[in-house]
């Protein structure tokens, strides 16, 4: 009993105070407890998990870097039709503070990408520009979220039915996983589900009737006024940056986006089909490999706002 | 984590609210293991804990200008980790109950009167019988014996009076105590 560890000073403290009350020494125990933390009991954490974690956590940083943070978690009260609360005015005077109860959260990527866990548990990426917006019921009486952009979802499993709303279309899932796109800025706005695991329910929201159930690998498209149908899923998987048969434009259109950048490149070199799947992280990686891996014989130079793309003339 | 001198934190604490992302891998790093095991300790779920501890991550930093530099950043991480994992929790099971009860207790079988008490025994047995401390009792003795926090931290995680978690303490040890003079009495002679 020679190299006795001290008991916490508050609890010396203490027994010095209450010499009467103390039933025997309280160091054996402690000392002889030290090997038996219960928290051992828990499995190791797997590090290729922690990295993950890490790495979200480094792009969440990243994205929220200055100014103003990328991802904003706007607390606001639902938007209320402009008659009513030109109706209720005075009423929303007194009864505000009862609003603001049932907010709804917004998630925001502004540049790059970003992971978010739902209240439920479920995953979503969101790419550049989206938003994903859900009210403070979420997760206990619905699960019903409103995408404007484009998202990866990984739906927790749960008897409430996961429903996405986008400007025209409704995807109702149980647990699962798949991708939404609905830009309504498109040149032809549509949303594009395309499911990679489980069984996805889509319907157009002009035609309640009009609606399809997709496995996993299927694809659909809900654009004006056409019957739904399955298409083989072209998922371009942009959270690993996949690309098959592109043209160039395309993907470097997608860096654009998703970097906030702009990329230079001749006509020929746009419109010149190729395959491409990494998990480079930076804009300069995935030119790199675009300009490594491309018959082109490519080469980059950075510019003031982003990077130059050309050819080597033999 | 237990290693890590206060003022370490502090000053992680301070660099923190000046937005510095080294300061913030470097709090990830030294302690994601015990804060993952914390909240396993209410989960019993490994991809529960991985959720609990990215969603702890994250929100610190969308919080970083508002840490309190006068405040434990260690306790508010273990209080970040406890306030998630029981949420979690709680909606896993429909009900709301004291999650912390039920959790973590599994019956420990009787050892036989003849069993050697070597020291790898002996530290099962303790273990045993910290599982069979009160849900709130046993977390308090946990965050005092294993990782380091003082009888205030302690307080501010699980919300309870400095004096409270002192009783849980003493109480966790002289029931300790008492099993090992049942048990093992010439490991407690003086």
């Amino acid at each position: 009993m020679t190299s006795r560890p001290p008991l916490p000073p508050e609890l010396e403290t203490w027994l010095a105070d209450h010499p009467e009350l103390s039933s025997g020494d309280l160091t054996p125990p402690w000392r002889l407890a030290e090997g038996a933390n219960p928290l051992d009991a828990a499995p190791a954490p797997d590090p290729a998990r922690i990295e993950a974690i890490e790495a979200a956590l480094a792009q969440a940083v990243v994205n929220s870097a200055a100014p103003r943070p990328a991802l904003r978690l706007v607390k606001s009260v639902r938007p209320v039709y402009w008659m009513a609360a030109a109706a209720c005015i005075a009423l929303l005077l007194t009864v505000g503070v009862l609003l603001t109860q049932n907010p709804t959260t917004t998630l925001r990527a502004a540049s790059g990408q970003y992971s978010a866990l739902l209240p439920d548990g479920s995953q979503v990426w969101l790419n550049s520009d989206a938003t994903l917006r859900y009210r403070r019921s979420f997760g206990n009486t619905e699960r019903r979220v409103e995408l404007v952009g484009e998202a990866f979802f990984e739906v927790a499993k749960a008897e409430i039915p996961f429903v996405i709303e986008t400007f025209n279309a409704t995807v109702t899932v149980l647990g699962t996983s798949f991708n939404v796109r609905a830009v309504p800025d498109d040149s032809a706005p549509e949303t594009v589900v395309s499911v990679e695991t489980g069984i996805v329910e889509v319907a157009a929201k002009n035609a309640p009737d009009n609606t399809i159930r997709l496995a996993a690998g299927q694809a659909t498209r809900v654009a004006r006024a056409t019957a739904l149908s399955p298409l083989p899923s072209v998922v371009t998987d942009w959270r690993r940056f996949v690309f098959l048969n592109q043209p160039l434009g395309v993907m470097f259109n997608e860096i654009e986006r998703r970097f906030g950048i702009e990329i230079i490149a001749s006509e020929p070199i746009r419109v010149h089909l190729h395959n491409i799947g990494t998990t480079a992280k930076s804009a300069e990686q995935l030119v790199i490999e675009i300009c490594q891996s491309s018959t082109l014989k490519l080469r980059y130079r950075a510019t003031a706002n982003g990077f130059e793309v050309f050819k080597v003339e033999p | 984590m237990k290693t890590i001198k206060d003022e370490q934190f502090r000053t992680w604490s301070r660099r923190l609210r000046r937005s510095d992302r080294q300061a913030y891998t470097q709090v990830f790093q030294t302690t994601y293991d015990a804060l993952y095991r914390y909240a396993w300790h209410f989960t019993h779920d490994q991809e529960a804990a991985y959720d609990v501890l990215q969603d702890v991550f994250m929100k610190l930093w969308q919080v970083r200008d508002r840490i309190d530099p006068e405040r434990s950043l260690k306790a508010l991480l273990y209080q970040m980790v406890r306030n998630t994992a029981l949420n979690h929790v709680r909606h896993a099971k429909r009900h709301a109950a004291d999650a912390l009860d039920d959790l973590a207790f599994e019956p420990a079988s009787m050892p036989r009167p003849e069993e050697d008490f070597d020291t790898q025994v002996l530290e099962t047995q303790l273990r045993r019988w910290i599982e069979e401390l009160p849900g709130r009792r046993r977390e308090a003795f946990m965050l005092s014996r294993y990782q380091g926090l003082s009888h205030v931290e302690i307080a501010d995680i699980m919300d309870l009076a400095p004096k409270t978690v002192n009783n849980h303490i003493v109480l966790a040890l002289q029931y300790l105590r008492s099993r090992l003079l049942a048990h093992q009495p010439d490991l407690i002679a003086p």
